[in-house]
Formats: structure tokens, sequence, C-alpha cells
């Protein structure tokens, strides 16, 4: 489903150049669940912007289902991105005048889908967050873990092919955050392919492959789980 | 097109919930752009006015005015008027002219006094009324609502009214064949026309018939082309022979006229110009022209106001907008997550502008109705709203239209712009902030904004304290006469009151407070008659024209004239009426003569005698104009004034007994009175409403900047709340950080007030010059102006870092 090849990034300001990626190369399949580990500023999120195709890289080859899209122009990347990738953030990233419902609709309003099927369609993802009841409140009346409830709705709503979380449990109690969890894996017990970025051990636990980064190469690939 | 629609609800229905919720920010700029577009529209409709004077005639640029310019010893004046024998020229020389016609003088038009007509046993009231000849509604087609345009003005004493005199006199009755009198003549009305669609430099509410002159009158008109008796109009058969007319006009001087000077052999030319009856309205060079036309520049000035108000309210929105970028930045980033395309997301921003926009014009819209009346008021028009919208064609509602796109665009466009280009990457991270660069940008630019808004503010303001200055100057400098507690009556010319004239100026004087009365012909304030002189040797006299004043003995004395030389008019010279000219002093330096006691002179009023006397300069007609040369006649059989002076604290029963004494003379007329000092400052009207606007339109624009500084600084500070906490955990004293806080601001007022000095001094030096005399710019206006929009600005920005002082330190740190 994705592949790179020699992925680089480079910063520039003023004074300081910075290399964020040095020559990544992987693959995740479709189905499969990755962590991606490392210390602080080791270029993980880097990583999952570019995977996200919210940035390009500065060199290198990237594979989204087989299209080469590391030279794509904004359009093309936001037209792909609606259409195949969810996104999970460690501050939610919710619109604070939007209700949970709006909030959750979001994606399918940029999709063009007509009004009936949109409610149709946010009552079930809502539903089965088990966040429904709360579907007129706001996002600062409810707590943490049912934001990132609703971040996730959100996520999967136009029913992605893959889902970027980018430390989904960073803000949450540990009881919260192993509800997220769960989430994230029955959905991809349902098929979707998950790349999480995390700090946490536990949550790595979920996948069943973690690569780890560290200076912006990777040091480490270990599969803990078999991939059917 | 489909999906257009989803999206524009979306955005519609969040823009909506987004005004509800955070009012604060909705409220500054629906209440600034709603204020800009009321005084826009107030500003808009009476431009429309101003500029559609004498445009709604069929055909109006084939319409012109036939000027006459005279010259005597090298000294021109230019009138709107011409003879008679021009307007006859006209009529038969010239196959181009399709009609013209000949419209005297409107008596009382500059005064106001109004007319005394009877019907039948009832007596009403009219402020104006002149005589046209038969050919006037061939040029200016007024529309008939009763009568024949052909014929109205054919046969002697014909009379056409206005539907509002017909109203008032006949209330729903027919008018047609109905009589009226006016002085000594009985008219039978033979047309009522609307005069309400017509805005026209045209000032009468009657038109007599011309013929009503008897043959006699007409053998006097004849004789004299430099007798300026009204004024003549044509209209062309087509747009190109009225362009080319003017070497017509030379031919008829060169051909008819200067002969006929020749002949009658005097040292002085007439020169004819012809003038678009649309041109008129802008046009102030010309002597006896309407009171009805206004100064461009002014008129224009407006203009400019309302365009200023409408960009400092799109300041604030801009300003407002890109200072809360931050806090929308991340709503983008998650859209642009989402699936949004930029041009999506300039679409949402503009859409907000605008709907902003379109709300605020409708608030404006029912303010500006709600304020139409005072407005009103204070420029002395009755405008109305309507004129934009049903004017009859597309192009006032198109400048509105566009107008208000504008603004919306205006105030949208750049946040949109800045908005939509963040990039997701940077906004959605834990700890976003924007880059230094951006912020760096974009805060200037914001500054920039708000110099140029108080700039214009300052401006304003001691534009305002200039044009106070000017005005009371002008109001409290009458310039060598004493009008205080001058009371004027005004004399019907058929009166009774004539014969008994001397009956009731005794019985007048006998009130104790009265002092002194004269009647007179003239006074200072209003218009004074202008008369050609022979001068000097009488075998070949040279011939001056100059202003004339006629006058009684008294009235020296009765207004403190201060006498320079010989002595004026008195009752131990029996012959004084016919054989006495008194000047003024700027007479006696235009004639030249280095003694002018000894000069003869002769005017066509049959006075033939000395120079008995020189008085001091006065200022007769207003401050606009320099004190010109007056010649003072002794006519006591003629008046259209009793002058009364008075001395007591008690005006209004003062006026009771003068009014009662009046009264037992004339009761065929309604008493008239005013006082001489208001007579005086009414001439300043025009400056007076220029003033008031000033002032109210000032106060609105620093108001709307302050609007826009108070949302501007609450943002400001709310991005400083941390550093506020950690300078007070540090200890800093609550005055050491009110004085950081308002020392950014105060330094932008600072600078706008430097840059706008300059461009104010520059601009009303300009508009100063344009009087005759006029005060010096005062020092301590600029610098007041300036302290003052510092004072205001400072109380705006103060209630905000109070309430940022106030809060607690523990919770600013946290912030995050």
């Amino acid at each position: 489903m994705i592949r790179s090849e020699k992925l680089t990034k480079i910063f520039r300001t003023d004074e300081v150049e910075t290399t964020a990626l040095n020559q990544v190369s992987f693959e995740i399949r479709k189905g499969e669940f990755v962590a991606i580990m490392g210390p602080s500023g080791c270029g993980k999120s880097t990583l999952l912007n570019i995977l996200g195709l919210l940035d390009n890289p500065s060199g290198g080859s990237y594979y989204f289902l087989d299209q080469e899209v590391s030279k794509s122009t904004e359009r093309q990347r936001a037209n792909l991105r609606k259409q195949n990738i969810g996104f999970v953030f460690q501050n939610f990233n919710l619109i604070d005048e939007l209700t949970v419902f709006e909030n959750v609709e979001l994606p399918l309003i940029y999709l063009g889908m007509p009004t009936r099927d949109r409610k149709k369609r946010v009552d079930e993802v809502l539903e089965q967050m088990q966040i429904a009841h709360r579907s007129k409140h706001f996002p600062l009346q409810l707590s943490g873990g049912q934001q990132q409830r609703v971040a996730v709705a959100r996520a999967v709503i136009a029913k992605p092919a893959l889902i970027l979380a980018d430390e989904p449990t960073g803000n949450l109690d540990s009881a919260h955050g192993e509800e997220v969890m769960n989430l994230l894996n029955n959905l991809n017990i349902a098929g979707t392919t998950i790349i999480m970025v995390t700090h946490s051990q536990r949550d790595a636990e979920y996948s069943q492959r973690v690569i780890r980064l560290f200076d912006g190469q990777i040091i480490n690939e270990n599969i803990k789980k078999s991939i059917i | 097109m489909k999906h257009q629609r989803i999206l524009f609800q979306h955005f519609l229905h969040l823009a909506f919930r987004r005004m509800v919720k955070q009012p604060t920010y909705a409220l500054i700029n629906i209440i600034g752009l709603s204020a800009g577009i009321m005084i826009f529209l107030l500003i808009f409709t009476y431009l429309l006015r101003e500029y559609n004077y004498d445009r709604a005639w069929t055909d109006h640029r084939k319409i012109y005015r036939i000027n006459a310019t005279l010259a005597f010893n090298g000294r021109e004046d230019q009138f709107a008027l011409s003879s008679y024998n021009i307007a006859q020229s006209m009529k038969t020389e010239f196959p181009e002219i399709e009609a013209a016609t000949l419209i005297f003088r409107t008596n009382f038009s500059d005064d106001r006094v109004g007319i005394t007509v009877w019907h039948e046993d009832r007596m009403f009231e009219m402020p104006s009324f002149t005589y046209a000849d038969q050919d006037f509604f061939r040029v200016f087609d007024y529309p008939f609502v009763e009568g024949d345009p052909l014929t109205a003005l054919k046969e002697p004493r014909s009379l056409v009214i206005t539907t509002d005199i017909a109203r008032t006199i006949f209330a729903n009755e027919p008018a047609l064949g109905k009589l009226l009198k006016i002085n000594k003549n009985t008219f039978m009305v033979t047309g009522v026309i609307d005069k309400s669609r017509h805005d026209s430099h045209l000032e009468f509410d009657a038109l007599a018939s011309l013929s009503t002159y008897q043959a006699a009158d007409f053998e006097r008109f004849r004789s004299d082309w430099f007798w300026l008796v009204g004024s003549t109009y044509v209209k062309f058969n087509s747009i190109e022979a009225a362009e080319n007319f003017g070497s017509k006009l030379e031919w008829l001087t060169t051909e008819t006229i200067q002969p006929w000077i020749k002949e009658v052999s005097v040292d002085g030319s007439i020169k004819l110009s012809h003038e678009a009856v649309a041109h008129i309205h802008f046009n102030n060079s010309l002597q006896y022209d309407s009171s009805t036309n206004s100064n461009k520049q002014i008129v224009n000035l407006f203009g400019y106001i309302a365009i200023f108000l409408l960009l400092i309210a799109a300041i604030n929105y801009m300003n407002l907008s890109t200072a809360r970028s931050m806090k929308r930045a991340r709503e983008i980033g998650i859209r642009k997550v989402a699936g949004a395309r930029r041009e999506q997301l300039i679409v949402q921003f503009l859409g907000e502008s605008m709907l902003l926009t379109l709300a605020a014009f409708v608030i404006a819209l029912s303010l500006a109705e709600l304020s139409l009346p005072y407005f009103n008021d204070l420029i002395g028009l009755d405008l109305s709203l309507s004129a934009i919208f049903f004017s009859g064609s597309a192009g006032p509602l198109a400048i509105l239209i566009a107008t208000m796109l504008s603004l919306g665009l205006l105030s949208g466009l750049f946040p949109a712009f800045v908005l939509s280009s963040f990039s997701p990457v940077n906004v959605l991270r834990a700890g976003f902030s924007m880059n230094n660069k951006s912020q760096l940008s974009l805060g200037n630019l914001r500054k920039v904004l708000v110099v140029l808004q108080f700039a214009i503010s300052i401006g304003m303001i001691i534009s305002t304290f200039i044009v106070a200055g000017q005005l009371s100057y002008l109001q409290s400098n009458t310039k060598g006469i004493d009008t205080d507690q001058v009371m004027v009556i005004h004399f019907p010319a058929d009166s009774a009151l004539m014969a008994n004239k001397e009956v009731i100026r005794q019985q007048l004087l006998e009130q104790p407070e009265v002092r002194q009365v004269s009647a007179s012909q003239s006074l200072p304030g209003y218009r004074s008659g202008r008369l050609m002189f022979f001068v000097g040797d009488t075998v070949k006299p040279v011939v001056h024209t100059m202003n004339i004043f006629m006058v009684d003995h008294r009235f020296f004395d009765l207004l403190n004239i201060k006498l320079l030389a010989g002595r004026t008019f008195s009752k131990d010279y029996p012959n004084d009426a016919t054989t006495a000219f008194v000047i003024n002093k700027a007479a006696a330096d235009y004639l030249g003569y280095p003694d002018p006691m000894s000069v003869e002179m002769n005017c066509g009023l049959g006075v033939q005698g000395k120079i008995i006397g020189v008085v001091e300069n006065f200022n007769y007609t207003s401050l606009h104009n320099p004190i010109e040369p007056l010649v003072f006649i002794l006519n006591e059989k003629r008046a259209a004034f009793m002058a009364v002076k008075v001395q007591s604290r008690d005006i209004s029963g003062v006026i009771a007994n003068i009014s009662g004494i009046w009264m037992d003379f004339d009761q065929k007329h309604f008493f008239h009175y005013t006082f001489l000092d208001q007579r005086f400052a009414r001439q300043y009207r025009h400056e007076q409403s220029m003033l008031s606007l000033f002032g109210y339109f000032s106060l609105m624009v620093i108001l709307i900047s302050c609007l826009g500084l108070y949302g501007l600084s609450a943002f400001s500070l709310e991005q400083r709340t941390r550093e506020i906490g950690i300078r007070k955990v540090l200890g800093s004293s609550p005055k050491a950080i009110l004085l950081l806080l308002t020392k950014s601001f105060m330094l932008l007022v600072l600078i706008a007030g430097l840059l706008a000095l300059p461009v104010v001094y520059f601009l009303m030096d300009e508009w100063l010059a344009g009087f005759a005399f006029h005060v010096d710019m005062k020092p301590l206006w600029f610098a007041g102006g300036l302290l003052l929009a510092i004072l205001i600005a400072l109380v705006t920005v103060l209630i905000q870092a109070i309430r940022a002082l106030r809060s607690n330190p523990v919770d600013a740190i946290k912030y995050e």
C-alpha cells in the first residue's frame, strides 16, 4: 500500500539546515498496524506528515497506492487525502465552533456527500464510537477521551483505507488511552491500515510492527505479529 | 454545483454561529461597518442630488444660459444675467435655436422673506415669485398637472404655480382659472406644475407672464443693452450647434451691440458666453446666480469622507481577522486535512466578510432612513434614500452594489489569502505558534493600517477645529458696523405702511427700549444693487459700476458707521436726495481721486451731484469676498426694511410690542422680522452645516477607529497574557506593566498624528484661502486635535490593559 525509497526531508531556515529524514526506505502493506517510535525530534512526525500527504519530501520517492506522489501538487494531494486517509492527532484538533456531529461530518462535506447520506453515515459512526449521545455538544464540553473518540470518528467517517495517528493517547489518562487504542485496534481488525506515531510502549503493543527512528534514520524494524 | 451548495450551506451556518458565539468581534465589525455604510448612504444620496441638478430636462445637453460680462474701466463683472434685447436676439436671429426664454431675476430669492398672496379673503405666503415669457416651458419641460404649457404664460396676468403652492391655497380643488392677488396685480392661474422631479437652479414658486408688464416697460427694457433684467435660456436644435455657438455670440456682439455702445458713447463693453444648464450648479464665479449653487470641492470632500469611513471600517475588519488568525489557524489546518482545497477556504473567508457586510448594510439602511431627517436638517435639503433605489436609472444602484461588493472584498480578501495559506503541518502541531517572520509581517501590516486610520481621524478632528475657528471668526466679525440688537422688519412693497412710515417710526421710537429707527431700501447682509456711475468731468465722464445702498439719513447712526471725511445725509440739506453721494473707503480708493469730496457723479436714479462724505469700510456681504466699493444715496421714498435698534434684556417682550404696533397699520401681510446679526450668520449657513457635518463625521471616524483599536488591543493583550503573568510574578509594578502595554499603541497614534499634520495644514490652508478674510491657523488646534486623539485612544487601550492586569498571574503562566 505504501512504499518509500530513500525519503529525505531537509528543513532550511536562514542559518541552519536540519535533516529531519535521511534516506528512509520501508514498505507497509494493506491491513497492517504499524507503530513508529523514537525519541523527540527523531523525525517521527515529519515522516507521518509525508506519509499523510500533508507535506512533500525533499528527496526520494513515495508510492501511495502504487502511485508516485512525492512531487504532486497540493491540489492532487488534497484529493488523494480526502478519499483515502484519516488523521488522529495527539491534541484532537477538533474545531471548537462546530458540534461533535459537525466535526465528524466535515470530511463528508468536502467529499460533497448529500445531506441525508451524511447524516446517516455520521450517526452510524458516532454510534460505533459510543459518542452518539453527545452529538449536539461542542468539543470543549467533552472530556479528553470523548474528544479523541470524536477525532477518531472523524478520521474514519470517509472510510479511508489508511489511518494515521500521531500520539493518539498522548493527552489522555491511561483508561481513556486504552479506550482509544481499542477503537483503533477494532478498525484494524476490520481491515483499515493504521500507522501510529507513539512514545508509549504500551500503545505500541497493539501494533504488528514497530519502526524505530533515530536522527532521521530507521535503526530497527521488528515484526511482532504475523500478517495474514 | 450541488457540492458547492453543500459547502455554501455549511459556511453560512457556521458564519452565523460564529457571530453569535463571539459577539464582541462580530459587534465591533458590524457596528463599524454599519456606521460607515450609513454615512456612505447619506452622503451618496447627497452627492446624487448635487450631481444631478438640471439634468432631468429633456435634452438637457441642448439647453444653455446666456451670460453677460460687463466691463467698464478695465473692471470686469461676470453675471448670470442678460438684457432684454439679448433674449430677443436669441429668439429671432439664430435658426439653430429651437426656443429661447427670458426669466426675470427672482424677487427675494436670497432673502426668502415670503410674498403675500391673497385668494378671495384669505392670505397666504409664498417664498418666491417672478416673471417669465411664454416660451419658458418650451425650454424647461416641467410636467403640467393642470393647464397647457404652450399657452400658460401667453396672456397678461397669467400665473403658473407649483403643486405645493396649489395644495396650500386650494387644497384638493382644481387651481386652474382661480384668481390670486399678488402686490397690485390680480393673476389668473393658468397652470400647475410639478417641480419635485426636477432639481434645478431655477428658483420660483410661481411664474407670472412677462406680458403682464406694460408697453412702456418694454420700451425701457429695449432701450438699454446693459440693463441685465434677468436670465436668458436657449434650447438648441442639436448638441453640435450648441458647442459651436460661441462664434455666433461674438458676431452678435460686434454686429449689433458694439455699434449701439458706440452710439450711446459709453466707455464699456459687453461680452456674451453660453453655459450648459447642467454646468450652472457648481459654477460660483457669476454674480446674481442661483442661491442653490454649490461648491464642488466641498461636495466632493464629503464624498472622500464617505470613502474614508468605509476604508476605516474595512481596516477594522482586516486587522481583527488577521489578529485572530492564530485562533483560526488550527481550524484551517483541520479543514485542509479533512480535504478542503485552498480555493474553498478563500471562498469561505470571503463569504464571511460578504455576509458581515450584508448584515451591516441592512442595519445601515435602517439607520440611514432614521437619521435622514436630521441630516436633511443639517444641510438644509430634502433628500430621500429612494433617490438611490428608485431613480429611474440603474446607475446609482449599480454604484451602491459595486461599493458594497468592494467593501466586502477589500475587508475579506487579505485575511482570506493569509489564512488560507497556512500549512496544516505547521498549524496542527501541539505547541504551534506562527513562525516569527509571518507573524512579524502581519503585525507590521496591522500597525500600518492603524496608523492610516488614526491619521484620518486626527486629520478630521483638526479640520473640524479649523472650520469652527473660521466660522466663529466670520460670525463674530461684522467689521465696522454694530449689528447688535438690530431688529429688521421687512417692508412689503405694496403696503399702506409706506404712507404711514413716519407715524410708525414715531410710535416705535416711543417705546422705551427702542433707540433708533431707520427705513431703507438696503441693509448689510442683504443683496445690494449695482449701478453705473458717470464720474468726474461732465463732458467726458468715466463710467464705473459700483454697488449701491439706498438709505435714509438715520442709517449711518443706527449702524454706528464711522465717518472718515465730510458728512452723511442730513435733514439740514433738503436737496441731498438728488444731489449728494456718500461713498465707502473702498470706493474712494477705487475711484482714486486725491480728494474724493470734490468729485462730481451722476447715476441713472436721478441723482447728480457731489460726493459729500466718505465712511469707513464695513462688511456688507459675506466675508467670502473682499469689501467692495459702495455708494450710498438718500432715498426715503422707497424702503424694503425698517431697522430698529433696541436695547433690552427682554427681547421677546420688545418683539411683541413692535409687532403689535406694526399690525395696527397693516393686516394685509405677514409680519416678518429678523435680527441683523442672525441675518449675517445666515450668510455662513453653508459653513455652519459643513461644520456640523464635519463634527459628526469626525466623531464617527474616531469612534470606529477606536472600536478597531479596542478589538485589536484585546487580541494583542491575549497574546501577551503569559508575558504579563511572568512579569507580575517577577515583581513588576502595575504602573510599569500598563506603560508597557499602552506604549506601543500610543506610538502608532503619535506617528499617525505626525503624518496627518502637514496634510491637514496644506488642505485647510487651501480652504481658508477661499475667504477674503480668514483666521490664521493656530498651533493649538493641531496640538489639541492630536492630544484628543491620543487621549481617546489611550482610554480605549487602558480599558483592556487594566483588565489584563487584574487577571491572576498563575492562570496566565499556565496558559499555553
